[in-house]
């Protein structure tokens, strides 16, 4: 991670002087993390890629007022959080009518496929605010007060946002959970 | 927090200090409850870690990718074009046509200047189709 960060810091350093190739090679590294984020948060394939092309090209128009370039993922995941938090704004009467999935009935071992689909029904049945600090805590790990930076929220919001959704993971997963 | 005041979602998150993480880990040994708690906190954990990570279905565009690089049109200065295009109509008025007035040629250095405003409104839509066909070419190869 403290070679990713200085790795990082070097990449920007170099875009911000004009060097494209750089900036390139930031977005292969943070591609991936960042449409995983969006494709929790948004939960539509082609708006979380929309949105990633457009938070690269945001970050990357605004990379000049970066003023601590070893906060980079968190500038980056914040970001991202107003991009997919606009889209879903727009989106709001169709997602709420978007139908409500179950999880996988049954008790027992299941297959990491199934396992898989379980938590990412679970983690559907939270609201925004639950899921994204899940996604941000346990998929990120971002701390509670970088969480706090990229959701500009107070560190006890994130806190009781995070803590509320993992008590009601822990109730819809017992079942599948791995002990 | 548990019922003996033990944060153990913060400890089992790894955001707990040192000190608070030893006394925590030295109740955990004599309260079977404060365990039971924890076992459930880093249960639910394993579990959301088993949470398939997707691939991106195609990459983003990178900013050097000729997509994104300014159209001849839009690397046109509005100001510069229309200054460009008021001086082209003094030089034809000069060499081409007989004198007019002033506010003639004002009317028609206005006229040529929106009409050359609109077709950078049509070369910018232009562009935007350009990019989408470009994106979608992107998918289908990926495909």
């Amino acid at each position: 991670m403290i070679f990713r960060e200085v790795e990082d810091r070097d990449l920007i350093a170099k875009a911000r002087r004009g060097d494209v190739e750089a900036y390139n090679l930031l977005v292969s590294r943070w591609e991936k993390r960042v449409f995983n984020y969006l494709l929790r948060l948004v939960r539509n394939r082609e708006d979380a890629l929309d949105v990633s092309q457009d938070v690269f090209l945001k970050a990357y128009q605004n990379l000049p007022k970066l003023a601590e370039p070893e906060k980079f993922a968190g500038w980056l995941f914040r970001i991202a959080h107003n991009e997919a938090f606009s889209l879903l704004r727009k989106k709001r009467p169709e997602s709420e009518l978007a139908p409500e999935t179950h999880v996988a009935a049954g008790k027992g071992s299941l297959l990491p496929m199934e396992l898989s689909l379980a938590v990412e029904t679970a983690l559907n049945r939270l609201n925004e605010d639950q899921r994204e600090a899940v996604l941000l805590k346990v998929y990120q790990g971002f701390k509670f007060e970088e969480m706090a930076e990229i959701l500009e929220c107070p560190v006890s919001t994130v806190k009781s946002r995070l803590y509320t959704a993992l008590d009601l993971l822990k109730a819809t997963l017992a079942p599948q959970a791995i002990r | 927090m548990s019922a003996h005041n033990i944060d153990w979602n913060a400890y089992a998150l790894g955001e707990m200090e040192a000190s608070g993480r030893r006394d925590a880990a030295a109740h955990m040994v004599i309260c079977e409850s404060c365990r039971e708690e924890l076992a459930e906190v880093e249960a639910t954990l394993a579990t959301l870690a088993m949470l398939r990570e997707e691939e991106v279905p195609r990459r983003i565009a990178f900013v050097s990718d000729k997509v994104f690089e300014p159209r001849w049109w839009q690397k046109w200065n509005p100001t510069f074009a229309a200054a460009s295009v008021l001086a082209a109509a003094i030089v034809v008025h000069a060499f081409a046509q007989p004198p007019v007035a002033d506010a003639a040629l004002q009317a028609r250095v206005q006229v040529m200047t929106e009409e050359m405003q609109d077709r950078m409104v049509i070369f910018d839509q232009m562009d935007r189709q350009l990019k989408q066909v470009y994106m979608q070419q992107i998918s289908l190869r990926r495909q």
